[in-house]
């Protein structure tokens, strides 16, 4: 057991300890520092003004390279930045940018187009705008959001608090006829009518007798020849194997209500059609014709590798499924003709509109690329951050991972301080020299 | 296909308010019975009268008018049918009388051209004499023309307005109401079925 006094010594002996401990750390952090210039840490607001080339002048990059950002740094920038961090300085970055990324594909279609997909986080706003302006601002949900463009210049770019991405449409597309194979009737006639107007060229083999078709076109059905079968009904089943040997080539094939019923359709059918749900001329005595009045031999029973595209009242109105390397849209409406002609202002360009979307959904189309500059392309430039330097961290994370020299080095003057403090004032008190 | 829905072709006769518009009223039958005799066309048993100023006539995208009386679209009435031909339907107008003198043909040539445009005068090549049977020298004439009935004259031509490439309004002074306006039963006495051009006109009707 040691006495009050033997107690006191000790103590000033720890605390002598802790002095000579602080003091040799310090001496060797400043060594340190003199010899290694690479331990600097860098916190900037962005790559602007000329920093990156000012960080990459030093005789060794910075340790450590914090950025505060703003918006995402030009792809030159961030090849930079990954060039410091490959030299061996740390880079970290911060900032509140949203993820966004672009891509736009020609549509199959004779009116042409590009469809542009974005995706950014839900609920974000999405400034569209090409090489002329501002095309539109939309609103994502589910992650994403698509917007048809009639013509677009150059490029295209979506822009979403300090991300801007930016893509150019890659290919163009060689389409071929389309073929409508149906009995004479008004159905056949008037797909027939809205295909053409909206500048396919059709070809079709409608029958009238048995053996009598009034027939445009090829009995060879190919992918060389046709981009997509329109089959209506029954008039199709002579030709059935020849559109799922078309299909399986790579053709798109559409399936009306009641060729999609018949027997001889089953290989190509999303899912089994059930009986009409309504007769469409009762529906219309009572007021114009739209889709959603109809009638419908809604898609039951799905195929595993159907995926429906469209639903009414909870049944499936359109599906579609792959087979081989072509696609096959079923179609569950029926007599669409009649929403054309008993429809509201407009119902012929809709009646048009909407068969052309059918048809463009699987038509085949060879692509040709274009001439395009590759560098000007950033489709996805959060990717390319996160590529280049790693995902963000936040600036607590950040100020706690580098536990800046100058702090610690503060607090381990303190505790020098106090300790020395102590362990005189005790000899002092005790009386020892 | 049992029970399912059928979009059947129904032959329409159109109703209009100025005039005698069912003075053939046997004629939807006999070309019904044509249909369904010569060509696999789903045809609805029995035709449809169909007022034009209702809009109910867009669900019949071939319309037949025929009248000996004079012929006047009302205001409805001419919306409908523009629509209807605008749309992609067919109006077949048929001159009862025969008569190019006659009031029928006088007021439905100027409705027809105030409603469209002045019909003109449809080659004899055309796709309508070839789309199913064979018509070489164009329109068949009828009985009526052949006879002196009439006006007298056998009309060498039909006279069509064009919708695009299309037929939208088919005009006839050869009186087909009067020659296909029987029973279907009597065609067993004829040697050529007279009706034959009826089935030309809706095929084309339903096809182009």
């Amino acid at each position: 057991m040691l006495s009050r006094a033997e107690m006191r010594v000790r103590v000033e002996q720890v605390l002598r300890g802790i002095v000579i401990a602080a003091i040799a750390v310090m001496l060797w952090q400043s060594l340190h520092q003199q010899t290694d210039s690479g331990d600097q840490f860098v916190s900037a607001r962005g790559v602007g003004g000329g920093a990156l080339a000012e960080w990459s002048a030093f005789a060794k990059a910075p340790g450590k390279i914090h950025l505060q950002l703003v918006s995402v740094p030009s792809t030159i920038d961030r090849a930079w930045l990954g060039a410091l961090a490959g030299a061996g300085s740390s880079v970290t970055w911060a900032g509140d940018l949203a993820p966004v990324m672009i891509d736009a594909q020609p549509i199959a279609s004779p009116a042409g187009g590009t469809k542009v997909i974005v995706a950014a986080p839900s609920g974000s706003s999405v400034v569209m705008s090409d090489d002329v302006g501002v095309l539109d601002t939309v609103h994502v949900q589910n992650g994403g959001a698509a917007l048809t463009l009639n013509s677009v210049a150059d490029h295209v770019t979506a822009r979403a608090k300090g991300s801007v991405a930016l893509t150019s449409p890659r290919d163009s597309i060689v389409l071929n006829k389309i073929l409508v194979i149906g009995d004479a009737g008004w159905e056949s006639k008037f797909v027939v009518a809205a295909l053409e107007e909206e500048g396919w060229k059709v070809d079709a083999f409608i029958r009238v007798a048995p053996g009598v078709e009034v027939s445009q076109g090829s009995a060879a059905i190919d992918t060389s020849r046709y981009s997509a079968v329109v089959a209506i009904d029954g008039a199709a089943v002579p030709y059935a194997n020849r559109i799922l040997e078309f299909a399986r080539t790579g053709g798109g094939v559409v399936l009306g209500a009641q060729a999609a019923a018949l027997d001889a359709m089953a290989p190509l059918r999303a899912g089994a059609a059930a009986r009409a749900t309504s007769d469409a001329r009762a529906i219309q005595a009572g007021g114009s014709v739209t889709l959603a009045t109809l009638a419908l031999s809604a898609i039951t029973s799905l195929r595993s590798d159907a995926v429906p595209v469209e639903k009414r009242a909870g049944a499936v109105a359109i599906a579609a499924r792959r087979i081989a390397a072509g696609r096959a849209l079923q179609i569950g409406y029926e007599d669409t003709w009649r929403w054309r002609m008993g429809g509201a202002e407009g119902a012929v360009r809709d009646h048009r509109l909407w068969w052309t979307a059918l048809v463009s959904s699987v038509a085949s189309a060879r692509q040709a690329p274009r001439e395009m500059a590759a560098a000007s392309i950033d489709e996805a430039p959060m990717i390319g951050l996160v590529a280049a330097v790693g995902p963000s961290a936040s600036a607590r994370a950040v100020s706690n991972l580098s536990g800046r020299p100058s702090d610690w080095m503060a607090w381990l003057f303190v505790l020098l301080a106090l300790a020395l403090i102590g362990e005189v004032t005790s000899r002092r008190l005790r009386g020892a020299s | 296909m049992d029970g399912r829905l059928m979009s059947d072709f129904t032959f329409c006769t159109g109703q209009y308010d100025s005039g005698d518009w069912d003075s053939a009223p046997t004629l939807p039958a006999n070309l019904i019975d044509s249909v369904a005799r010569y060509t696999s066309i789903a045809v609805a048993p029995s035709g449809a009268i169909v007022p034009l100023s209702s809009g109910v006539v867009l669900e019949y995208p071939l319309v037949y008018l025929t009248g000996h009386l004079p012929f006047r679209f009302s205001e409805a009435e001419r919306r409908n049918v523009r629509k209807l031909v605008e749309r992609g339907g067919m109006l077949f107008i048929d001159d009862h009388n025969h008569d190019i003198g006659g009031v029928f043909h006088k007021t439905a040539m100027e409705e027809i051209a105030r409603t469209f445009s002045q019909p003109k005068d449809l080659p004899n090549d055309h796709e309508i004499y070839r789309c199913f049977f064979k018509f070489g020298d164009g329109p068949p004439a009828t009985s009526h023309e052949l006879n002196g009935w009439g006006d007298n004259l056998v009309h060498k031509n039909l006279q069509a307005v064009m919708q695009g490439d299309r037929i939208g309004v088919l005009y006839s002074s050869k009186d087909y109401s009067s020659e296909w306006n029987y029973s279907p039963d009597s065609k067993r006495f004829s040697t050529v079925d007279n009706t034959r051009f009826g089935v030309n006109i809706i095929v084309y009707a339903l096809t182009r």
